[in-house]
């Protein structure tokens, strides 16, 4: 492993800014390859004969009143197994990712799975390279920025299954 | 002036505490997915390190309940990826209730394993999962790596169980 690495906590404050959110609290989930974002609607429609997704957040956990809608293209829709064992076909999208400095793109399937205490995961895709998880401590990032400068570079080696 | 002083001089020494503390224990780095031992017999299973989990789970096949003095026993069997199994008695320390999507959750028993990582051998609180439809059959939840480790989720295997003790 080249270069310095840091720490982070298994519970992280991150943003999203292509789609509006600009601080969510999120699980750093190394059990789980693909990242999620869980709405509470996802439909799908078609814009300029694009295949796009909109769906619903609730950005703050525990709290339903406020809402978030979002838009994006949608990459591919993929098979995933849940921490239940249960597979489901879901949308993936990419976006980009604000943790700390730091802005890079990663893949997020969207789920409807509004009652689930974390409104994201981060999972092994998502964490790049650099990252180190640390399971005794959490929000070791701080507040994302809202100019990031540094550009992590994303490698896809971090396992084939869920 | 002397209260600034006061809460500067309290604040330097929680930063030296917490310098200290952190340095104390150099924390191991592991990969998202090793090979661990489990018990005193050491069975090896190949183990799934999951920061998303909150307790540690090894699927077991659940053979009876019984009571001693009170408290509540389980008798299980444990059996890895090479066909080798072992059969143990544990008191069972609690339930946890397990959220379950689309589904009921469910109660799964609680008992204290010994699990080698790396070097490191501790006792920790493992549910018994009765579940067939998972690749590994051990995750590593927080609180067997909390003060421990750090996970790479770029690496795989990097160590194998050792433990001395």
């Amino acid at each position: 492993m080249a270069g310095q690495q840091f720490v982070i906590g298994w519970r992280e404050w991150v943003a999203l800014p292509e789609l509006g959110v600009d601080k969510v609290c999120c699980k750093v989930d190394t059990g789980a390859r693909t990242s999620a974002l869980h709405a509470f609607y996802v439909d799908e429609f078609t814009k300029d004969e694009i295949k796009m997704v909109r769906f619903g957040l609730h950005p703050k956990q525990g709290n339903t009143k406020k809402e978030i809608h979002c838009e994006a293209k949608i990459l591919e829709q993929r098979d995933v197994m849940d921490s239940g064992g249960h597979i489901e076909n879901r949308y993936i999208i990419e976006t980009k990712l604000i943790l700390g400095n730091a802005i890079w793109p990663i893949e997020v399937n969207l789920t409807n799975r509004d009652t689930m205490r974390y409104r994201m995961l981060l999972g092994r895709t998502g964490i790049v390279d650099k990252y180190l998880v640390d399971a005794s401590a959490s929000y070791l990032a701080g507040r994302p920025a809202s100019v990031p400068t540094q550009h992590p570079v994303m490698s896809y080696s971090h396992g084939e299954e869920e | 002036m002397k209260k600034v002083q006061a809460k500067n001089i309290l604040l330097l020494l929680i930063s030296l505490l917490y310098i200290t503390n952190t340095q104390a224990v150099e924390k191991q780095t592991i990969g998202w997915l090793e090979h661990v031992a489990v018990g005193k017999q050491r069975l090896q299973f190949k183990a799934k390190i999951d920061t998303g989990a909150d307790t540690t789970s090894i699927r077991a096949k659940i053979l009876r309940e019984f009571t001693i003095d009170d408290d509540d026993w389980i008798e299980f069997e444990l059996s890895n990826q090479h066909g080798q199994s072992i059969k143990l008695q544990q008191k069972i320390e609690r339930y946890v209730k397990i959220k379950r999507r689309l589904m009921p959750s469910i109660k799964r028993p609680v008992i204290l394993l010994g699990v080698c990582l790396g070097k490191v051998y501790r006792n920790v609180e493992v549910n018994l999962a009765q579940r067939k439809n998972f690749k590994y059959s051990m995750l590593i939840g927080r609180n067997y790596l909390q003060g421990f480790y750090l996970v790479d989720s770029a690496e795989t295997y990097t160590s194998l169980p050792t433990c001395t003790q």
